[in-house]
């Protein structure tokens, strides 16, 4: 235990000190700023390239900014996720570092839940950090910001993001190759947002449909069905990573 | 005899290919084990299995006295891959250190240890980051990690295969210092190598184990086979007279004098003395030739192909 513990330690500083502590919180934190400005500014970007046509956009409001946010997150954001550990457990195989590190007493499903957990907590920061420069610039720009709505909306978000990193992982852990475990993660994340299409029990529980609560909970209402998806996302991610887990422990490496 | 390694008809195949063969290692703790073989032998392949990186298609190892499947003998036991690759980002004290809390050691003491490894393997002072490392400076980390631990059986695997004359002769002298405290299992192509640091030698080919000697009594029982003679006067016929004699297998020229391989010392001791006299030749030299761990080592694999 402590030395997974310890591994965990190694893997946050990995974070800090290499790129990946500039693309997602860098990423993520653009869009927090940006969001609000861009839909500030919308109405009068679209009159101004309108030119003569006359379009008439409703008044931006609070929600609209928050909406902004999170459809940059799970759009952009989700593929920045991918991007930044797709090689997490790949590269280092690939380069035999995992190996070296095997050989020392530390297990194979510490190894796959460390690099997981810290993946997870750089991406839970940076979305909480995300969502605070939106609510500031939000305050400042639009009237009536309401704080409860887009922090539940984070958590939503952060969990969806959980089920993406875990298919990663798992991806990851399957190939040999950074890019072949993104292309995999990939796939998986367009499986997962085909899901709700084959029936209406996925349509509201599957973990693809926690975008579309998003929305519905930055737009005041709370679906009673949130609960049940929220609750399938952590055990398709908790699933998921034990398959990880399960199919490293019985590779030869 | 105490045992590090025991193996009992470990065997891996890659689908149709068998690269390791039913081996049946035995190496004795406190020895230096040189694991000789050619490039795809299944070197690495028979260490992967030993440490548990990979699976055996059958057969049972033993490591320390303890069943492979534990996984307990982690802690006791150091490895050095053939190419090292580590974290990049980190310096070599912080690796060291970080590799050291695996092994719960005291960070007090763990302190200490970081610093004599940085010193026995030369890294001392080095503030660069590991990626901006040379290859000898990264096989000389890899040597320090796998001594963090004070193992008490370190496997290398190639360790000096990539690295200049300098480098492997630091690499040899650092394994000389290690051979103090701790069974060796030194895996390489390197025959040089093996001669000058190692006191029992195994010999792989095409996975299957063709020699466990001693090096002393590989060189004992190779060396008194073959005879360099030298004579005075016309030796000319003199090789192929000796090649018609029956406890004669093999007459070369070398350097003015012929080696001959005799299947029977004792015989050939009284017969070429005996056999210049009738000719008339002098008896300039007559001894057991020495032979080189390579000569041994292409005689075998010869034998063997035959």
């Amino acid at each position: 235990m402590k030395n997974n513990l310890r591994f965990l330690g190694k893997e946050l500083r990995e974070i800090l000190r290499t790129y990946k502590i500039y693309t997602i919180p860098g990423i993520f934190l653009l869009f927090g700023f940006a969001s609000p400005i861009l839909t500030k500014l919308l109405p009068d970007l679209m009159e101004n390239l309108a030119g003569e046509i006359n379009i008439i956009l409703p008044e931006m409001t609070w929600r609209d900014s928050y909406t902004q946010l999170f459809k940059n997150l799970t759009q952009i954001g989700i593929l920045t996720v991918i991007l930044t550990a797709m090689g997490t457990v790949a590269e280092e195989r690939n380069r035999g570092v995992a190996h070296l590190i095997l050989t020392k007493p530390v297990s194979r499903t510490g190894y796959i839940l460390a690099k997981y957990i810290a993946h997870l907590l750089l991406v839970g920061v940076s979305a909480i950090a995300a969502f605070m420069a939106t609510w500031v610039y939000t305050r400042i720009l639009f009237t009536g910001t309401r704080f409860t709505p887009g922090l539940t909306a984070t958590g939503l978000y952060i969990l969806y993001a959980a089920v993406i990193l875990a298919i990663t992982v798992l991806a990851s852990s399957l190939t040999r190759s950074a890019i072949a475990a993104g292309g995999l993660a990939t796939a998986g994340l367009f499986v997962l947002g085909l899901l709700p299409l084959f029936s209406s029990g996925l349509s509201k529980y599957s973990p693809g449909a926690l975008t579309g609560y998003i929305n519905e909970v930055v737009a005041g209402t709370v679906p009673a069905e949130l609960w049940g998806a929220a609750a399938t996302a952590v055990l398709s991610a908790a699933a998921l990573l034990a398959l990880a887990a399960l199919s490293f422990r019985r590779q030869e490496l | 005899m105490d045992l590090a390694i025991k193996t009992n008809c470990l065997s891996k195949n890659f689908g149709s290919v068998q690269a390791v063969d039913c081996l049946n290692l035995q190496v004795p703790a406190g020895s230096v084990f040189g694991f000789l073989g050619p490039n795809g032998a299944g070197k690495t392949t028979t260490i992967k299995m030993l440490l548990g990186l990979t699976r055996p298609s059958a057969g049972a190892i033993e490591l320390l006295g303890q069943p492979a499947t534990s996984g307990q003998y982690l802690a006791r036991v150091g490895y050095l891959p053939d190419v090292p690759n580590f974290y990049n980002w980190m310096r070599g004290e912080e690796f060291l250190t970080f590799v050291g809390q695996l092994y719960s050691i005291p960070p007090r003491e763990l302190k200490k240890r970081v610093a004599e490894m940085l010193e026995l393997t030369g890294l001392r002072g080095v503030t660069t980051k590991i990626g901006g490392y040379s290859r000898g400076m990264k096989q000389r980390l890899g040597l320090a990690q796998a001594l963090i631990n004070e193992p008490e059986l370190v496997f290398l695997d190639e360790p000096t295969s990539a690295l200049d004359p300098i480098g492997r002769k630091e690499v040899l002298e650092t394994i000389g210092i290690i051979s103090q405290r701790c069974t060796v299992f030194f895996s390489t192509h390197i025959l040089a190598d093996v001669e000058r640091v190692c006191d029992r030698v195994g010999i792989l080919r095409q996975g299957r184990l063709i020699l466990d000697e001693s090096l002393a009594e590989l060189h004992k029982r190779f060396g008194q086979q073959v005879l360099r003679l030298e004579v005075t006067g016309p030796a000319r016929d003199l090789a192929a007279e000796l090649q018609r004699l029956p406890w004669v297998s093999a007459v070369q020229q070398e350097n003015g004098a012929l080696l001959v391989a005799a299947a029977d010392i004792d015989s050939a001791c009284v017969e070429i003395p005996r056999l210049l006299a009738a000719r008339n030749l002098g008896l300039r030299r007559l001894e057991p030739k020495a032979l080189s761990l390579e000569d041994i080592f292409v005689r075998l694999v010869n034998d063997d192909e035959k």
